[in-house]
């Protein structure tokens, strides 16, 4: 697999990244590097169409909680994250 | 006459948590006076390692130093109480910055203590700072510091293994699910945990216990409760293998000869040692590239200067909001890996490499169930290459190999122990890792605590 400059700015406009001139150059470098390392050792295995995927290794089933309401006790702290001016929340211009 | 434990010219930060634990029992010293003497310490050591990304506050400090000191006064202490402790930047922590080590969220505080941090404090463990980690987790801590008695760290692909390896320290990657991830910054999820880095296993022992369990908050959480270790001499009848070392699983030679001395140690110990063919490993860098790179893309995709952290003061559109922002906050290790994340779950590219790294990943548990009929731990190396070495870092296959023998404990879920020799090579300290099937972490502590007792103890 050879990763091509303009395969790769579509993934980073896909995941919403900007690149320099230069991180697009040592990125590319080393992802078809990786892709090389990669697709050698998945030429030499042989895995069966049958096996399956495995998302999680957790041995045991999740523990689900009750669909409950609980109060947040530290509001302050949470709005204290997001920024302000003036007072007010400051949302970025989305028009 | 009653035993005193402090000797006078004793450096406090060299101390275990037990040591400190005593002597805060016996009043010998104060939580005052301790961290009086972190603080000093961290100011020697801050100019030229820079362990920590942020200090508590001094005033805070010492306002909960005095409390414990009131507690332990009024005979209401915790088990933890006044001991001071470090978290890695990638677990929150309220009200004290917690940025991941990226600027996208070098403002972040949060308004809630990860479950493993709110534990220790609720048993009186005071938080003295958030250390140095490679953006959000990507890397092991930096440098052999005398940090404070034990710490709290993340392990995706074996950081927290590798830190200790480096720092001459103990450290545990519990089974996936002991210890709740709540708190934890999400980056591969389905690889993380947090665990303890200590300066002995007792210490170990006594933290996992408090901080593993059941919590409501993380539903992968597992009831198995935590036995206490029952300090034993004898390793009779316990099976031990070591991976044969090839050209798809690399091991410097000099690495390779320590390996043997130790295998030859426990051999005396009286474990048995075998060789075994594991050759599963050689794809465990692979399996962990893809899967961990997919997870991180999808879990770093909040990190868009909308919701909290960075935000880029120039943009003309949402469009290059999300694009500046991301591209001034993030670090080109992260970059590049949310980048090859997103290509292996695109549509194109999803069957060849994603899928099918699932599939490995299955295989990979499969190998290690079928090893752990036989044995009961595999000994291997922490890192293949010397830290130093040329290679270490530069090449793209070195980076590529480098988590080889601690991202197999990631993949499959298992739980895996760094374990320090007590002698330095290449002037830094030495260890080694053992893995084991699920759920055997006491198993871990126990070899851990006949070496700690048998070998470490001797070189003191």
């Amino acid at each position: 697999m050879s990763l091509e400059k303009e395969e790769l700015k579509a993934i980073a406009e896909m995941v919403q990244i900007e690149m320099t001139k230069e991180e697009e150059e040592i990125i590319q470098k080393d992802l078809k590097c990786i892709f090389k390392l990669m697709d050698d050792q998945l030429q030499k295995i042989d895995i069966h169409k049958e096996l399956k995927p495995m998302v999680s290794p957790c041995t045991h089933p999740n523990r689900l909680r009750q669909d409950k309401v609980q109060y947040f006790e530290e509001k302050e702290e949470l709005l204290g994250a997001l920024p302000m001016k003036n007072g007010y929340f400051y949302v970025p211009n989305v028009l | 006459m009653c035993q005193m434990y402090y000797k006078i010219g004793e450096k406090m930060y060299k101390k275990t948590m037990m040591e400190l634990k005593k002597l805060l029992d016996h009043r010998e010293i104060s939580s005052v006076e301790l961290i009086k003497e972190y603080l000093n310490h961290i100011q020697q050591i801050d100019s030229k390692i820079n362990p920590y990304i942020t200090l508590q506050e001094e005033k805070i400090l010492f306002q909960l130093a005095q409390k414990s000191d009131q507690k332990r006064r009024e005979g209401k202490h915790g088990i933890l109480e006044g001991i001071p402790i470090s978290i890695g930047d990638d677990i929150c922590t309220k009200g004290i910055k917690t940025t991941g080590d990226s600027r996208i969220l070098q403002s972040f505080i949060p308004p809630y203590n990860a479950t493993a941090v709110e534990r220790c404090i609720q048993e009186g463990a005071i938080v003295v700072g958030k250390l140095n980690i490679p953006e959000i987790g990507t890397g092991s801590f930096c440098s052999e510091i005398e940090e404070t008695s034990f710490v709290l760290g993340s392990d995706r692909e074996g950081e927290l293994r590798q830190s200790a390896y480096f720092c001459g320290r103990f450290a545990l990657k519990p089974t996936y699910g002991r210890v709740s991830r709540y708190g934890l910054m999400s980056i591969a999820s389905s690889f993380e945990q947090i665990g303890p880095m200590t300066k002995a296993i007792d210490d170990m022992d006594l933290i996992m216990k408090m901080i593993g369990g059941v919590d409501d908050k993380d539903p992968t959480t597992f009831s198995e409760p935590w036995i206490t270790l029952q300090k034993e001499t004898s390793l009779q009848n316990i099976k031990m293998g070591i991976p044969i070392f090839s050209k798809d699983i690399p091991c410097d030679f000099f690495i390779q000869e320590q390996i043997q001395k130790i295998a030859k140690q426990w051999n005396a110990l009286g474990a048995i040692v075998n060789e075994i063919d594991f050759s599963a490993l050689a794809y465990a860098p692979l399996v962990n590239q893809i899967l961990t790179s997919a997870e991180a893309s999808s879990n770093t995709a909040r990190l868009d200067g909308i919701r909290y952290g960075y935000r880029t003061p120039k943009y003309k559109s949402i469009e290059e909001l999300y694009q500046k922002t991301r591209q001034e906050g993030l670090e080109l290790g992260l970059k590049e890996k949310i980048l090859f994340g997103a290509y292996v779950l695109s549509s194109s590219h999803y069957e060849d490499y994603y899928i099918k790294a699932q599939k490995l990943r299955t295989l990979l548990v499969d190998a290690c169930k079928q090893i752990f009929q036989d044995y009961d731990v595999i000994l291997m190396p922490v890192v293949p290459f010397e830290i130093g070495n040329k290679k270490e870092g530069k090449s793209i296959v070195t980076k590529y190999q480098k988590n080889i023998y601690t991202s197999m404990a990631n993949i499959t879920g298992l739980p895996a122990i760094t374990i320090p020799t007590g002698y330095r090579l290449e002037g830094h300290p030495f260890g080694f890792q053992l893995m084991s099937s699920s759920y055997q972490e006491q198993l871990l502590l126990k070899m851990a605590s006949v070496y700690e007792s048998k070998i470490l103890s001797k070189r003191k």
